[in-house]
């Protein structure tokens, strides 16, 4: 009897010292506010459905906690004199839009010739070999050094930009020791990795998505000790660079689609925007979309919905894969698209476009 | 009447602290509090209305627990971490702890760890707990004691004496 006095007072001190691990989950709140924010949702769709995003919204919310929600950000959007937004465009998607419009012209101001960022600066030539697996942490984190003695390279002050479609621009270059602290930052602590070592810089060029089209650019081409892998980082001055830092998903309660690229039609008074959605059909677990662009004189930016479909009826309930289908919607424009670079509502940045 | 959101706020911390002590981990908690506050939300005006929201909630997430798995929307199948070609970045929380009685609480059936949860964490009676899980005291019981039994071996020092 008097050991199964003692197994019992065990087991509740088992569950009582373990009270602890709900620290490290979402707060109660959180989840309360994403639940809501799922309901909502499954309105519209299937109550399977809404749970599964529901857990997946939460993925996103815990890194939007993170250091990477933007704090200098204005969410209260002035509307700029020239800007066009469709009619019938819901409020949420409205003001995201235009907020997205406003950052983009605070960071580019009143110059011109700017290059508009829509693709990763670094690029990597070669893969990691297996013994060197943790090189990848490294440079995630920016752990890139030069090897002592630094980097006894001299360069032109400027280069030369040169987009596909045919435009030259010449742009003032960065050092490779500038160049090289770029890609270096942030640095983060990568939990005892071995920091990598360049041992050496050549002034060579990088293909890089910008909002005008794909351009070929300056790049310095760094080589590390121990690996035959070389990383490349665009040269151009850092102040002839346009891109805004990311902005993350406005709230749980109003979805905003992520715009990956865009292609404009030979007319050029259409776009394109290619996004992950629900498969297509007007199933329960379909869905059609449509897109629509609210311009300014100096960027578009495109947003998604989803149309609204029948009410599921118990019949049609069924629980959905959720596998991301890539979809395309097309928004017409009221002027020719021209030199403005298509912006993403989600981040706020420009996505790589096709001609 | 209380609101979800008062309600929310005033016992989620303790719903969470027990599918905690249901599902051994945080993550798998938080899905579990999550889809019990969608599951509240649907009726909530019923809920409320009806009194006891508490002891409602603490219904819907165990037996929401205990469905989850026949449900198999969800499963996840652990498999070896060494035969995968990447692998995430280590943390302390996705270890969860390494502490052989909680470990052995996971190998237990699902309604075995669900009734020693609420009798030994959450103090309910018998006659509470199979109201709560729709079955008999005595099936209550049984599955308490087989519970009680497996972790014996390694919570009760004198009974590995006896092993030995």
């Amino acid at each position: 009897m008097n050991a199964e006095h003692d197994v019992e007072a065990s087991v509740r001190e088992l569950f009582r010292s373990h009270e602890h691990l709900a620290s490290s989950a979402a707060p109660p709140d959180t989840l309360a506010t994403l639940a809501k924010a799922a309901l909502r949702r499954s309105r519209r769709t299937t109550l399977t459905a809404a749970l599964a995003s529901a857990a997946c919204i939460g993925i996103a919310t815990s890194v939007a906690a993170s250091s990477l929600m933007p704090k200098h950000v204005d969410t209260r959007p002035a509307t700029t004199a020239a800007t066009r937004v469709p009619a019938d465009l819901p409020t949420p998607l409205r003001d995201r839009a235009l907020l997205v419009l406003d950052r983009f012209q605070a960071v580019t101001g009143p110059s011109s010739g700017l290059i508009v960022v829509a693709g990763p600066l670094l690029m990597q030539v070669g893969d990691w070999e297996p013994s060197v697996g943790q090189n990848k942490l490294a440079l995630a984190d920016g752990q890139v050094t030069a090897a002592p003695g630094g980097l006894t390279t001299t360069a032109p002050a400027s280069g030369v930009v040169r987009w596909q479609r045919g435009r030259d621009l010449e742009v003032p270059l960065l050092t490779a020791e500038d160049a090289l602290a770029a890609m270096a930052s942030p640095k983060h602590d990568c939990d005892g990795c071995q920091p990598l070592v360049v041992t050496g810089a050549t002034l060579s060029a990088m293909t890089l998505q910008t909002g005008t089209g794909t351009a070929t650019v300056p790049a310095w081409e760094f080589s590390l000790r121990g690996t035959a892998v070389r990383l490349r980082y665009v040269a151009v001055d850092p102040a002839h660079l346009v891109d805004p830092r990311p902005l993350s998903q406005p709230s749980n309660d109003d979805f905003v689609y992520r715009v990956d690229k865009a292609s404009v039609s030979s007319d050029d008074r259409s776009v394109t925007v290619s996004f992950v959605g629900a498969a297509p059909g007007t199933g329960s677990c379909e869905s059609e979309y449509r897109a629509d662009a609210v311009e300014s004189a100096t960027a578009v930016v495109v947003v998604i919905r989803a149309l609204p479909r029948p009410t599921a009826t118990p019949a049609t309930v069924q629980p959905c894969v959720l596998v991301g289908h890539l979809r395309q919607a097309s928004a017409d424009l009221t002027m020719p698209l021209g030199d403005r670079p298509v912006l993403d509502p989600q981040s706020g940045r420009a996505v790589p476009i096709a001609r | 009447m209380q609101t979800f959101e008062q309600f929310a706020v005033a016992r989620g911390p303790a719903l969470l602290r027990l599918a905690v002590m249901l599902t051994g981990n945080a993550h798998d908690a938080e899905d579990l509090l999550q889809s019990t506050f969608v599951s509240l939300l649907r009726h909530w005006s019923r809920v409320a209305g009806a009194g006891r929201p508490d002891a409602y909630a603490r219904k819907v997430l165990v037996n929401e627990h205990l469905s989850w798995r026949r449900r198999g929307t969800s499963r996840e199948n652990p498999s070896d971490p060494g035969s995968l070609p990447e692998q995430a970045i280590p943390t302390r929380e996705a270890a969860g702890p390494d502490d052989p009685g909680w470990r052995l609480l996971s190998t237990l059936p699902r309604r075995q760890r669900a009734v020693l949860a609420l009798r030994y964490y959450e103090d309910l009676s018998d006659a509470e707990i199979a109201e709560l899980l729709g079955c008999s005291a005595s099936t209550v019981r049984s599955n308490a004691s087989r519970g009680l039994a497996s972790l014996r071996t390694v919570l009760d020092p004198s009974a590995q004496e006896v092993a030995r």
